[in-house]
């Protein structure tokens, strides 16, 4: 077990504040365990320990950054934030001092996961893995469950001195199947800083109910059709609304929602919250990645712009309170605006009502490649790796070889349908099903 | 270290045993507008122990090395714990042990260039972008260096110390008019030093013209055409199209797969070859050996249209009864090697850019690549910029291209082949799993696809 004693932030700390006079220390630790099954057998045991130290220091007013794995090397970090404090950017915003938190150090430390044994989680991948040859023999599956145990502690200039542990479960699978030159992948996952037990049986059981789905394909013509998305695609949907609601895109003027706050850029029927004090939220903690409390931040209310995610730069730039949004990609990231538990509001329909009044469309599953469209222009465009021709109301079968295509802003605007009331996990987003009106289909004709 | 390491794996209870010790300084600029969103120096320190028990692996990763004698039994005894339900044996494919060093390049030195120099270059390219004038009114500018000194041992004798030097950058224009973004981007990386870094001045100031020329681009009207790529969006086209399909670890346990993916089974027209190689010096995808120790070697996926061959680890390899061909890759020591991409390329045909738009009625040229994605048959690859192609000629500018096609039908459809040939590194690499950003390149002519799914409005 790598052990908080390697590092010491409390003099990385004292030894910063001699030299400058500004300065804060991350320290992170994680263990996580992934056991990974593929094609049908276990596969891979890991155990990985982590720890490492970030320093931000402000010197003659510019800041600095540096990070270290090594353990000793504390002095050399120092000296190397120090470096590029010199030719660093000048500081707009001060460390700020500590502030009562919402949620305690321990509140998204689940006891649960922490005592979770490995042979429960082999469990959950080996039932995984007989229920699909059961399914279909020749069918190949794949499962990764994963527990991590996580500390944060961060110490800066201004008198903070905080902690919390996390725990996090993931539990993703995946069913491979091949018919001649016919490929079929579904996969499902839930992240969550609690143990999500009751939620498993209904993820192994969608990625059975597409394995039988998918097996039909039918043609589908080229054109504008109503679709229904399921969570993972709402995912991809919600791309531009990502980059445009980004504080440090708004900071710059980029974001083409830079000056809009309080009009109305979407339907009435679309609320986003970011909200880091769920409960089992996979990102919920205490305080942000630069000591600010956490708390929910409304970005769109009722279909108008309501806030950006803010980190406490961009919300010196732009002149607002920081959302508690300063998060770190990674230890050698340093904090940036990034969204914790993303919560879109439910509707009032079921999803298969909102499949229902589909007269002919597409139910899309999964999309592939739409991350990589102009997102700021509200582009989203993706093959649709998984997805159901609709017919009177009915899934037919599943349509390849097929593009999708729609502006964000009009999906989630005039061409909005409806949302699900039922809301299902991708990653950090929790999002219901969406159904909108005109979108564009390519596929192969002939 | 040499010693003390080598005794550390022999003689244990395990069919096979390595250790991968890493330490690595990383440097990242980045620029958003006038500001410098960051300045960092990191250094990275770890290491892990991968141990192979009657067909179960076990893998431990740490940053501190004062008990490794301990990680070596955590690895063997996770290993035991994945074994006891293991069915399948596992056989890594025969490697000659070897004892080497595999430096920089004579003349390459990480320390070539200090902070401040980086920082100045950068900011040469980001005045030219923000002096550029409207609609131009932002840029952003990603850099990123890292300098690696990787160790490597395994219980059959292999000792390799070898050094990477990898410097990337992403520069880009941001062009704004009525509430629309358009973006003009230079990517550029490789492993051959700090010389890449420079001389951009003229494609910096082109991509700022681009990204205004989007801005009155319309989107492209979506449907099935005959597409001109590139050889950039070539590139990452077959790097998605065949390369990740070619990972062995895709096919060696999957029968119904194999059948499908027999060596000598056509895929594209006899002027179709595709290779990928770690021997291609300073590009981004060089390796002597992979993160197994296995010499890399040039493999070919697609010799004149037929496949021929793919790209393995040892246990893909041994489990196929195929070579080695040094392809197992580990994104840092927090990862195991698996399969991956080195140089992906195809190789030049005979074609013009004339006989590329001869007989195009309407059809897209696609230049420049964002990104692509892959899963089974199907892949996507967005184009960085684009143009309508009417009566043979180019015509119109449009915007918002992602392509998509089918590994069964898309290869077979490529008609043209280009006399030219370009290789390119960049600064977004490759990502597989949770293993992302990989440095790896790709090579190829201009290229001509018939019958091409384009995502877009209007359908």
């Amino acid at each position: 077990m790598t052990r908080q004693e390697d590092f010491r932030p409390e003099n990385v700390l004292e030894t910063a504040l001699t030299r400058c006079g500004a300065a804060e220390v991350y320290y992170h630790q994680s263990t996580s365990t992934p056991v990974e099954f593929d094609a049908n057998r276990l596969k891979q045991v890991r155990t990985a320990y982590s720890a490492g130290l970030a320093l931000r220091v402000v010197a003659d007013g510019k800041i600095g950054f540096a990070t270290t794995t090594k353990p000793g090397d504390e002095a050399g970090l120092v000296e190397r934030a120090l470096a590029a404090a010199r030719y660093g950017q000048e500081a707009t915003f001060a460390f700020p001092c500590p502030e009562a938190t919402a949620a305690g150090p321990d509140d998204f430390h689940h006891r649960q996961v922490a005592e979770f044994p490995l042979e429960r989680m082999i469990d959950i991948g080996r039932d995984f893995v007989n229920a699909v040859i059961a399914a279909e023999p020749a069918a190949l599956a794949a499962a990764r469950v994963q527990k991590e145990l996580k500390q944060v502690r961060l110490l800066n200039s201004a008198g903070a001195d905080l902690a919390y542990r996390r725990t996090g479960f993931s539990a993703f699978f995946a069913i491979e199947l091949v018919e001649q030159e016919n490929m079929l992948s579904v996969y499902e996952g839930r992240w969550s800083s609690g143990y999500p037990g009751d939620e498993i049986p209904a993820l192994q059981e969608t990625a059975l109910e597409h394995l039988r789905q998918g097996r039909t394909n039918v043609p589908m013509a080229p054109g504008s059709y109503p679709v229904v998305l399921t969570p993972h695609a709402v995912r991809d949907l919600l791309g531009p609304l990502r980059a445009c609601l980004d504080g440090s895109l708004a900071e710059r003027g980029i974001s083409p929602w830079t000056n809009r706050l309080g009009d109305p850029l979407l339907s009435p029927t679309v609320t986003l919250e970011d909200n880091p004090l769920l409960p089992d939220g996979p990102m919920s903690a205490p305080f942000d990645d630069e000591g600010l409390p956490c708390r929910p931040a409304s970005l769109i209310r009722d279909g108008v712009l309501a806030g950006f995610y803010l980190d406490l730069k961009s919300a010196a730039g732009l002149g607002r309170r920081p959302t508690g949004n300063g998060l770190r990609s990674g230890l050698e990231s340093p904090p940036a605006p990034a969204l914790s538990n993303l919560v879109l509001s439910p509707g009032e329909m079921s999803w298969r009502e909102l499949v229902k009044d589909i007269d002919r469309g597409l139910l899309v599953v999964h999309l592939m490649g739409a991350w990589a469209g102009n997102l700021l222009a509200g582009e989203v465009s993706g093959n649709v790796l998984l997805g159901y021709r609709i017919d009177k109301g009915e899934i037919v079968g599943r349509v390849k070889d097929c593009m999708l295509s729609v502006n964000a802003f009009e999906a989630l605007g005039s061409r909005l349908r409806g949302l699900s009331r039922e809301t299902g996990w991708s990653v950090n987003f929790r999002l219901p099903y969406v159904a909108v009106d005109e979108v564009s289909i390519s596929t192969k004709t002939g | 270290m040499k010693s003390w390491l080598k005794e550390l794996v022999r003689g244990k209870p395990a069919d096979f045993v390595e250790i991968r010790l890493e330490e690595s300084m990383l440097t990242q600029i980045r620029f958003m507008g006038p500001v410098l969103q960051n300045i960092a120096e990191s250094v990275s320190f770890g290491g892990n122990v991968r141990a192979l028990v009657n067909g179960g692996w076990g893998l431990v990763c740490f940053n501190r090395l004062d008990d490794l004698e301990h990680r070596v039994d955590q690895a063997i005894a996770q290993a035991r714990q994945v074994a006891a339900l293991a069915t399948t044996p596992v056989k890594l494919a025969p490697v000659n042990p070897v004892e080497d060093r595999d430096p920089l390049p004579p003349g390459v030195d990480p320390a070539a260039l200090d902070l401040g120099t980086k920082k100045a270059i950068l900011d040469g390219y980001n005045a030219a972008i923000l002096s550029f004038g409207p609609p131009v009114v932002s840029s952003q500018i990603r850099y990123r260096d890292i300098h690696s000194r990787i160790t490597y041992v395994n219980s059959e004798g292999t000792f390799i110390e070898r050094h990477s030097l990898d410097v990337a950058a992403n520069i880009v224009a941001v062009a704004m008019k009525d509430g629309l973004t358009q973006f003009g981007r230079v990517s550029m990386g490789d492993k051959a030093g700090y010389e890449v870094l420079r001389g951009h001045e003229g494609e910096v100031l082109k991509a700022c013209q681009r990204a205004c020329e989007m801005l009155e681009a319309p989107v492209v009207r979506g449907g099935q055409y005959p597409v001109v790529c590139d050889p950039e969006l070539a590139g990452v086209f077959i790097h998605e199209a065949f390369g990740h399909l070619s990972e062995a670890d895709n096919v060696y346990e999957n029968p119904r797969l194999q059948e499908v993916m027999t060596l000598g089974r056509r895929f594209g027209e006899a002027h179709l070859s595709v290779y990928d190689t770690g021997l291609e010096p300073g590009v981004q995808g060089y390796l002597k050996y992979d993160d197994e120790g296995v010499p890399t070697r040039k493999v070919y996926l697609i010799r004149e249209g037929l496949l021929v061959g793919r790209l393995h680890s040892r246990e893909t390899a041994g489990r196929m009864g195929e070579l080695p061909t040094g392809n197992a890759r580990a994104l840092d020591y927090r990862f195991p090697p698996i399969p991956r991409m080195r140089t992906t390329a195809i190789e030049a045909g005979e074609a013009s850019f004339e006989d590329m738009l001869e007989g195009i009625e309407l059809g897209v040229y696609a230049k420049g690549a964002y990104g692509g994605q892959t899963s089974g048959e199907m892949f996507t690859f967005t184009a960085e910029e684009a143009f309508m192609i009417r009566h043979g000629r180019l015509a119109e500018r449009v915007r918002d291209v992602t392509l998509s096609g089918n590994v069964f039908f898309t290869l077979k459809n490529i008609d043209r082949v280009g006399r030219d040939w370009t290789i390119r590194g960049g600064a977004g690499g490759c990502g597989k799993g949770e293993q992302a950003p990989l440095p790896v390149s790709e090579g190829a002519p201009h290229i001509r696809i018939q019958k091409v799914i384009v995502g877009g409005k209007g359908t």
